[in-house]
């Protein structure tokens, strides 16, 4: 035997052996510096198991002999010293390139082993696989069952953009969308209709050009009246609102008669009135209700609320429901001159683009707001 | 058989990765990820909504730095919630001298350096800069400029402050008094301080017309070519100032610069809120640009 035989077989001899007891219950021989690398096995022998072949380790369940061959192949590179990150990096990046299935099987697996590095990297490997996809492409690749039902799809969405009572409103807006759409499709076939809104736009627009602290009276005791209106029809109570929103925007239509420049310039922000209308009507509807009983609860019940929502939490969210709608009482005056501004602001600089037949208009409607 | 033991086991990998390793994984995605998580299916809804997901995503050591107290901050709810709430609603920093938020898309950290906070030529002098309390600002006082002749104003704010991996832009953000003068045109610049000489910087700077939006300018005119504000809807207009990448966070500070050096005319009628800095990709609310209303 040549000397560099005899140093083969000393360090042969030298190394030390674990043995691993899997799922299935094979086991297996492993090299005890690889196998100490997960803190599980590391903690196993410490507490004296594994030393020999009637006394293996006992992997978790989620540890089956494939991932415990990847596992350790990950570990036997890893726990070698002297490698550089570079070199480090270069392996995880070869390493995580398997099909979804098997890396989650292997995070599973790592993650009862304990080896907190190799979860990180199949981890952040998953994570890739997550991003920028869309439910429907994340349930086909994990195959996932679809088994929400809608309303249980569009409440989450719409709870990631606010506070649980702006969600409320939330709900309450895009219903009232929904509503709207269908009102215009009607709007061709029943012109009337519009006309009879004709006399509460007039409220809305006295009350656009009117002085805040009046109107914000008149506004309120003419919801007051439609409250209780409301209150006998819960199902029609929707389509007042959408009334006078479609109001508005023939009201819109009218100016446009007058002035075309100025119609143009406001289309841009006509529906910006209009939801600004709506907000309005729902704020203040808030706010006149509070003195009635909370009556856009009511509207709720018919809807989507989630089942799980526990009598407890509906209460807290009904109380800050009304605090905010006291609070938006109280910013009422501020939110009006705001809102006064940025109509006044509009109206002067078309004098500059029109003759002087829309001067004259335009003075006129000044001299209504004052 | 075998092949239909193997669809199962397809069917239920991931569904059967626990709470925690669900977790890790949604933690590394981003704030948009996370949140479409939760309609995937239903052993995900919850998962998805962990405080153990979204503290990932909430940067603790900037709200320790807040001027109210972290746990009035938090009052009991859910690290989504305060997640979501730093999105919507930016907080004061630093003795209120700066004010931090989250972009909701991406997560990543926006900041507006406060008036006080920015370095004004000639801001110290009460001849031409005023310093007062403004309603519509988050700071106690913003700059309002008199007359000045030697407009140069400079906001900085360390990279290591910043997200990672980010284009991020800074914009002015400012209003106007009653009356303007000679904010028509100026320029602009974002330079890395340790990279970039001022002299350098000033010769990129790009064109930027502040002054569109007063009512005295609202008229159409002709196509200008440098930017043009936008609306917030705070109250206040930006104007982008220029843009910069912010790789790990190391190259110590950044500067944005608007200046108007080289005209000396007088120039007065503008105020001044801060400089805010956020990802070049975010959604900032609802801004209808100027020119679109003319």
């Amino acid at each position: 035997m040549t000397e560099a035989d005899s140093e083969i077989i000393k360090s042969e001899m030298l190394k030390a052996y674990v043995w691993l007891q899997t799922s299935d219950d094979s086991i297996q021989q492993v090299e005890q510096e690889v196998a100490m690398f997960c803190p599980f096995i590391c903690q196993e022998i410490h507490s004296g198991m594994g030393s020999s072949k009637n006394y293996p380790i006992s992997l978790p369940s989620r540890v089956n002999p494939p991932m415990l061959s990847l596992i350790l192949d990950y570990c036997r590179f890893h726990q070698v010293p002297g490698r550089s990150n570079k070199e480090r990096k270069s392996f995880d990046e070869k390493f995580v390139r398997m099909d979804t299935k098997r890396l989650c099987e292997l995070t599973s697996a790592a993650d009862s082993l304990q080896l907190k590095p190799l979860v990180d990297l199949t981890s952040r490997a998953l994570a890739r696989v997550i991003e920028g996809k869309t439910p429907e492409e994340i349930r086909e690749i994990f195959h996932l069952p679809d088994d929400l039902t809608e309303e249980e799809k569009l409440e989450p969405i719409k709870n990631t953009m606010d506070d649980p009572r702006i969600r409320l409103l939330n709900r309450l807006y895009a219903r009232k969308r929904k509503e709207l759409k269908e009102r215009e499709r009607l709007q061709d076939a029943e012109i009337e209709e519009e006309r009879s809104d004709e006399r509460s736009v007039d409220d809305l627009l006295s009350f656009i050009n009117g002085s805040g602290e009046d109107s914000k009276g008149t506004r309120n005791s003419k919801n007051k009246k439609k409250n209780r209106k409301r209150k006998d029809q819960h199902k029609t109570a929707p389509s007042n609102c959408i009334s006078t929103s479609n109001g508005s925007s023939s009201r819109n239509a009218d100016m446009d008669n007058k002035e075309s420049y100025e119609h143009n310039s406001l289309s841009g922000n006509s529906t910006v009135h209009r939801n600004l209308l709506t907000n309005l009507r729902y704020t203040t509807k808030l706010q006149g209700v509070e003195n009635d009983r909370f009556s856009p609860e009511d509207e709720f019940d018919d809807c989507d609320l989630e089942d799980d929502i526990d009598p407890a939490l509906k209460e807290k969210i009904d109380r800050e429901v009304e605090d905010f709608a006291r609070r938006l009482n109280s910013d009422w005056p501020e939110r009006m001159q705001e809102i006064l501004s940025l109509g006044q602001e509009r109206r002067p600089l078309q004098s500059t683009i029109n003759g002087n037949g829309s001067l004259r208009k335009l003075t006129s409607l000044d001299q209504r707001q004052k | 058989m075998d092949r239909e033991s193997k669809v199962e086991k397809s069917e239920s990998v991931f569904g059967r990765l626990s709470g925690d390793s669900i977790s890790e994984i949604l933690s590394r995605t981003s704030p948009l990820d996370a949140s479409r998580f939760a309609i995937i299916s239903k052993g995900f809804k919850s998962v998805s909504g962990l405080d153990t997901v979204w503290e990932k995503f909430v940067p603790m050591e900037i709200l320790s730095r807040s001027v109210v107290s972290p746990p009035l901050l938090y009052h009991g709810g859910t690290k989504k919630e305060l997640f979501f709430s730093l999105c919507n609603s930016p907080i004061l920093i630093d003795g209120a001298k700066l004010s931090f938020f989250l972009d909701k898309k991406s997560g990543k950290k926006c900041f507006t350096v406060g008036a006080r906070e920015l370095i004004i030529s000639w801001g110290d002098n009460p001849d031409y800069w005023i310093w007062t309390s403004h309603p519509d600002s988050r700071f106690s006082e913003v700059a309002q400029l008199k007359i000045v002749c030697w407009l140069d104003i400079r906001g900085k704010i360390k990279t290591d402050m910043l997200s990672q991996k980010t284009n991020y832009k800074a914009y002015l953000i400012y209003k106007f008094a009653t009356a303007i003068y000679g904010l028509e045109s100026m320029y602009s610049v974002v330079r890395l301080v340790n990279h970039e000489a001022d002299s350098e910087a000033e010769e990129r700077a790009t064109l930027v017309h502040p002054h569109r939006g007063h009512p005295m300018y609202r008229h159409p005119m002709p196509r200008q070519p440098g930017r043009l504000p936008v609306r917030r809807d705070d109250g206040w207009m930006e104007i982008e100032m220029g843009d910069f990448y912010n790789e790990l966070g190391d190259d110590g500070e950044v500067e944005a610069r608007l200046m108007e050096i080289w005209r000396l005319h007088g120039k007065a009628g503008l105020i001044v809120e801060g400089i805010e800095f956020r990802p070049s990709t975010s959604l900032n609310r609802r801004n209808d640009a100027i020119r679109r209303t003319t």
